[in-house]
């Protein structure tokens, strides 16, 4: 695709952005648009939320091709490369509707940069043929840059009306905006699970240049589907938090 | 040190006899190579820039010899006059028969190469994946499997088993001159006898493995008397000072 979106949620622990991230997957998919979900949450968060199972993950992955290049009959990079491209087209989860990449997590072998920037060429290679990228963000957008893909074109930012999490929201708007790979066409605040956000914080975050989109509301869907274990797709698409996510997305041309 | 005679790279022509005889045991279909108008139909083109193309799933049509089904790919060579006949051998349902599906898969490319040729071998295994010469076609590869998907445009060209075949032909006769024969098993299904192939797959990993030995010796590349890197303690450190020995000699 040559105009693939890449979206990613950050913010402070418990705020949702692996509902957002499931939801914004929902709204695309509703429009035929094809979704590629990276979960870049050790914890594999959006998986579960998607339903997701029986998937390689890339963290494994990563170990796979480390184990290969040790092993390789030769010393050549076009065999690192076969081995990167069988392994990480193993690592992506298809389904009828959309696609996905588990980061997980490492369990050894150090740093491997060169590693890294293969399985994010890769990644990025594969997210091309997308129309829509999602990524479910458990840590800052360095993280993001380093692991999983260089550029993220739309970095939103998910905060609930507490200080801290408008502190957290702040801090990595700026360690953003310090990454010079980083360069995002749009970037904004969604207060997620609150009616109206709190002005004073409002004004905090809008003081540092950074735009608040607007609020979704607790939805008692969500929480049903949250103690069912159903998939988040399966929401309904009148739910209250997916009518308020659909009209920020529309309203700020991200979809 | 070694002598002289480990030197010499070791030829596969006892393999090919065996996969010969197995052909011969199993009502595999023959067809002459060289049909460069099927090549055509398929959209066959030189290869040009690598790049990482991806069938997704629901792109797919037929699926070969993917992560979780048995799937084995090897390239033999010989020097042995008079031993290839310039065959494509086809077992198992053709493509068409399969839409939908994921099913194993064997390749096998035997090759006939010219006196004294000194192809190198990780390239010729490398030919095998078309990626790059026929659109709709992806392939992967790792550790002798061989992973391909076939999008559904590419089946609504008529790409079939015996296409596949003429184009594998095509790439290798392209990039190695050094080619006088081959013959080219495709065999889809078959599950059971993929497994009588695996003990020809694995002798083939040994004889590759004693060939890149001798190929690092005459480079000057390793110097050790035991060559055995399974047990060695010293392999991770001899691997970085390998690594190190190539990229001096290739800067000179």
């Amino acid at each position: 695709m040559e105009d693939t979106r890449i979206i990613a949620y950050i913010g402070k622990g418990g705020t949702g952005k692996t509902i957002l991230s499931s939801l914004t997957g929902k709204i695309a998919i509703e429009k035929n648009m094809r979704v590629l979900f990276i979960d870049a949450d050790p914890a594999m968060g959006l998986a579960t939320a998607l339903g997701v199972d029986g998937f390689k993950t890339i963290g494994k992955a990563r170990e796979e091709i480390i184990r290969g290049a040790q092993r390789a009959t030769s010393a050549k990079d076009e065999e690192l490369n076969e081995i990167v491209d069988y392994v990480l087209l193993e690592s992506l989860y298809e389904s009828s509707e959309f696609c996905m990449f588990v980061m997980g997590h490492t369990d050894t072998l150090g740093c491997y940069c060169p590693v890294n920037h293969l399985l994010r060429w890769t990644i990025k290679s594969v997210a091309d043929r997308f129309d829509l990228v999602i990524i479910d963000a458990e840590a800052g957008i360095e993280q993001i840059s380093r692991q999983v893909i260089e550029t993220v074109h739309y970095p939103l930012f998910v905060t609930d009306n507490s200080l801290r999490g408008a502190k957290t929201t702040v801090l990595a708007y700026e360690t953003m905006n310090n990454n010079p790979a980083m360069r995002p066409m749009k970037t904004g605040v969604v207060f997620n699970r609150v009616e109206k956000p709190h002005e004073d914080l409002r004004k905090f975050i809008e003081d540092r240049r950074l735009p608040c989109f607007g609020s979704i509301p607790a939805d008692e869907n969500i929480s049903r589907s949250d103690a069912d274990g159903t998939s988040a797709l399966n929401i309904r698409s009148d739910s209250p938090s997916l009518v308020a996510l659909r009209g920020i997305l529309e309203v700020q041309g991200l979809l | 040190m070694a002598d002289s005679s480990e030197l010499q790279r070791k030829d596969y022509q006892d393999l090919i006899r065996i996969v010969q005889g197995l052909i011969r045991e199993h009502p595999f279909a023959a067809h002459p190579l060289g049909d460069e108008d099927a090549c055509l139909r398929a959209g066959y083109a030189a290869a040009g820039r690598r790049q990482a193309y991806i069938v997704l799933a629901e792109d797919t049509s037929v699926e070969l010899g993917a992560p979780r089904k048995d799937s084995i790919s090897m390239a033999l060579w010989t020097e042995r006059k008079g031993l290839l006949e310039q065959r494509l051998w086809i077992l198992g349902s053709d493509l068409a028969g399969l839409e939908g599906q994921s099913v194993s898969f064997l390749q096998i490319v035997m090759l006939e190469l010219a006196e004294g040729s000194q192809v190198d071998e990780s390239d010729l295994n490398r030919i095998k994946n078309l990626t790059n010469r026929i659109p709709g076609l992806m392939t992967r590869s790792m550790a002798g499997k061989t992973w391909i998907r076939i999008d559904k445009k590419l089946m609504g060209r008529g790409f079939s088993l015996y296409v596949m075949g003429q184009c594998l032909h095509k790439a290798y006769t392209e990039v190695f001159p050094e080619i006088r024969s081959m013959e080219i098993i495709l065999m889809t299904g078959h599950e059971v006898l993929i497994g009588e192939f695996q003990p020809i797959f694995d002798a083939a990993r040994i004889i590759a493995s004693d060939n890149m030995k001798a190929r690092w010796i005459s480079e000057g590349v390793v110097t050790c008397d035991e060559l055995n890197c399974e047990t060695c303690e010293d392999k991770n450190a001899c691997d970085t000072l390998r690594e190190v020995i190539l990229k001096k000699k290739r800067m000179g």
